[in-house]
């Protein structure tokens, strides 16, 4: 198989930091979050969870698929 | 930090029968995405980077991007 | 012998060259093909003319529309005889009580189907989906292979909690038995969407299942044999490749079909659709069965002054007269002398797109003479140009007056043909009965024939038959349909090569409710049998032929 950029299914409990931590673990917490943030934009189309969303705050849904790296060149 | 930045704007017909923005943002490494912005996304990126007309958009950064999509989809 | 159709050039639907031949129908099934010696209680002339299996479209949002109209109109009139609601995450069934505001207000979002007309035209007398497909069935004239929505399997098992997070695994289980129920009922599958959402934004409840609920879902399509649907993020070609990964993954695994759409191909992105389908293939060759489906009609933009369109983001003032202003604001700048002239000059140096643009709708009784005719025409009637009439008709109909600019998107015919007739490719995706207060989703059929095989030659009308018929019935399992065989189920449209079409779009008020709707007439198709019976002509219309049945679910 041709390679093709890499992703991941989130768990249904992941967060930007749990994320960053688990994927990009050579990076700070702080760069991880901004990178991936970055390379998945399509996650900020919705609205966050509720403040009473045991998500709150959080983007994320458990369908997404987040990229751990850059659009490849 | 990733330093992320438009580097192109342009007009597209989205899938619903209007017009869209769409925004080329490229990265670090050279690899370049782009991000599909309705009517409240791009009127929000516009503010965030106080500009006229949409080519005053090229050159701001990604964080812009993110931005205006929380402002707009948080509309209701 | 029931019916009998002569000398017709006959296209079976198999991609072979056309011929010279009769087929007979008894009892609803083509019984002979080719020399017919036998006279028919109803003769059909079709010298001249092309018989082919009728169409099949596979993305179609009809649900609620089935519920009063059992030939999903205007679709059969443009030769299609099957068609596959509840694509999207969405059907309307299984559906308890108390949930059916929460799904027609994600109905009213996706389809633009008013509520009123749910109100006025709906009758709800269903819960589970087999008495859904009682409901539809008892008044059937077109064949539909109803597909299952995940949204509507969440909604039932985890109610309101389908919309804020992951089901546990008691609730996969019952999810897994419902979708079973379905599938015994009927359904020809799951469908699941990863973008659409309700009319507040948020996000409809497949969205919040994790990966492992749709595999689990999908292990009860194996045992079923039965085609998963997804909307994916069309928008994104990464996201897009990793989604035909995904889909790969969960049909080598469970050994089913999978289908994704719409995919779309822009003038900017060429080389992302080119990997998208590369990606297609090379997952298609390791085993997997994956199915892009691709449009065939173009997408147009319209706009009012009342709402800022982005068409205009380029010209500095009017962007800013549109987002700034109000109504009055827009009004006053338009018939202010100095602020006019302003206006015009920066935008004249587009006077090709105004001149194209096309007025569609209007209120005043005035103005409707103008309707359906482009800019330039109306300014040519008008002493003016085409730039002033956008601006005086919106200030006649204080701003009510649409303008369509037509052909702005997935309108590159030699690279949407190619796409159209790739191998690996499904022509569907017509979104059929959605959308219905922005444009028209009838008409993709005649549309294939008229712009793809007749004037752009991107495929023979063998190969474009086929595609919208045998190969759509063997991907989607659907038995005994999209061929013309001894033996075959005799769904059957008769049409002229030369004038096969869609017709100009234009608004109706024909949904309950006194709700309005864009659509198309047919051009060129003459003759539509379904099941056996004369279901639509083109001199007389519908008839009151009800043969129309549930497919694909009982193969
Ligand atoms: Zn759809």
């Amino acid at each position: 198989m041709n390679t093709v950029r890499k992703s991941i299914f989130p768990s249904a409990q992941d967060t930007w930091e749990s994320i960053a931590a688990r994927e990009l673990s050579s990076s700070s917490t702080e760069e991880g979050i901004a990178n991936l943030q970055s390379w998945n934009l399509h996650v900020f189309a919705r609205p966050p969870a509720p403040a009473e969303s045991p998500r709150a705050g959080n983007p994320i849904l458990p369908s997404d698929i987040l990229f751990i790296e850059p659009p490849l060149v | 930090m990733t330093d992320a930045k438009i580097i192109a704007v342009k007009l597209s017909a989205a899938h619903e029968g209007d017009a869209e923005l769409i925004v080329d943002i490229r990265y670090s490494n050279g690899g370049v995405t782009q991000v599909p912005l309705d009517r409240y996304a791009s009127e929000a990126l516009m503010t965030a980077c106080t500009a006229d007309t949409a080519d005053d958009l090229i050159g701001h950064g990604w964080e812009k991007v993110r931005r205006a999509l929380q402002v707009s989809y948080s509309r209701f | 012998m029931d019916l009998v159709i002569r000398n017709g050039n006959i296209i079976d639907g198999s991609g072979l060259p056309s011929y010279l031949g009769d087929i007979a129908i008894n009892d609803g099934r083509i019984v002979k093909v080719g020399n017919v010696a036998d006279t028919g209680t109803t003769e059909i002339d079709a010298q001249g003319k092309v018989v082919s299996p009728g169409f099949i479209d596979p993305h179609t949002h009809f649900d609620a529309q089935l519920l009063w109209d059992g030939a999903a109109k205007p679709a059969i009139e443009h030769g299609v005889t099957t068609i596959v609601p509840g694509n999207c995450s969405l059907s309307l069934a299984p559906l308890k009580a108390d949930h059916r505001m929460k799904l027609v207000g994600m109905f009213n979002q996706i389809e633009e189907m008013p509520f009123k007309a749910f109100e006025e035209g709906v009758v709800w007398d269903w819960e589970s989906f087999e008495e859904f497909i009682t409901r539809i069935k008892k008044d059937l004239t077109i064949n539909v292979a109803p597909l299952v929505g995940h949204s509507v399997l969440r909604l039932w098992v985890m109610g309101n909690e389908s919309m804020h997070r992951t089901a546990t695994e008691q609730e996969t289980q019952a999810m897994q038995a419902l979708l079973k129920e379905c599938l015994d009922a009927g359904a020809i599958g799951l469908s699941t969407s990863f973008v659409d959402m309700d009319e507040t934004l948020q996000p409809v409840p497949s969205r919040y299942a994790d990966a492992a609920e749709l595999d689990a879902l999908c292990a009860v399509l194996g045992q079923h044999n039965r085609i998963l649907q997804v909307v994916h993020e069309f928008y994104d070609n990464d996201i897009t490749v990793a989604r035909i990964d995904q889909l790969a993954d969960i049909s080598r695994k469970h050994k089913i079909t999978t289908t994704l759409s719409p995919l779309f191909v822009n003038n900017d992105n060429f080389a992302g659709v080119d990997q998208a389908i590369a990606r297609v293939v090379e997952q298609n060759e390791a085993g997997a069965r994956v199915w892009p489906q691709v449009q065939t009609r173009p997408i147009d933009i319209s706009f009012t002054f009342s709402v800022p369109s982005l068409l205009f983001i380029r010209l500095r003032t009017w962007y800013a007269v549109m987002r700034f202003g109000t109504p009055e604001t827009i009004m006053a700048a338009f018939s202010d002398e100095e602020q006019r002239k302003q206006l015009v000059a920066e935008a004249s140096n587009m006077m090709g797109l105004w001149q194209r643009l096309i007025l569609r709708q209007v209120k005043t009784e005035a103005n409707q003479q103008y309707v359906g005719k482009n800019l330039a025409e109306i300014a040519e009637l008008r002493g003016t140009d085409a730039l002033n009439v956008m601006i005086d008709l919106s200030l006649e109909e204080d701003l009510d007056a649409h303008f369509l600019s037509a052909d702005m998107g997935h309108n590159n015919d030699d690279k949407v043909g190619s796409l159209l007739r790739h191998p690996h490719v499904m022509i569907g995706a017509s979104d059929g009965g959605a959308h219905i207060l922005s444009f028209s989703t009838y008409g993709d059929t005649g549309y294939l024939f008229s712009r793809f095989v007749r004037e752009n030659h991107s495929m023979s009308i063998e190969e474009a038959v086929k595609k919208i018929t045998s190969d759509t019935a063997d991907i989607w399992a659907i038995p005994q349909r999209g061929l013309l065989k001894s033996g075959y189920v005799a769904d059957v449209t008769i049409f002229d090569a030369d004038l096969i079409d869609r017709g100009p779009e234009y608004y109706v008020q024909d949904v309950p409710g006194d709700g309005h709707r864009y659509v198309r007439d047919s051009a060129g198709v003459e003759t539509v049998i379904i099941g056996g019976a004369v279901a639509y002509t083109q001199q007389g219309g519908y008839t009151d032929e009800r043969r129309g049945e549930i497919v694909g679910g009982r193969a």
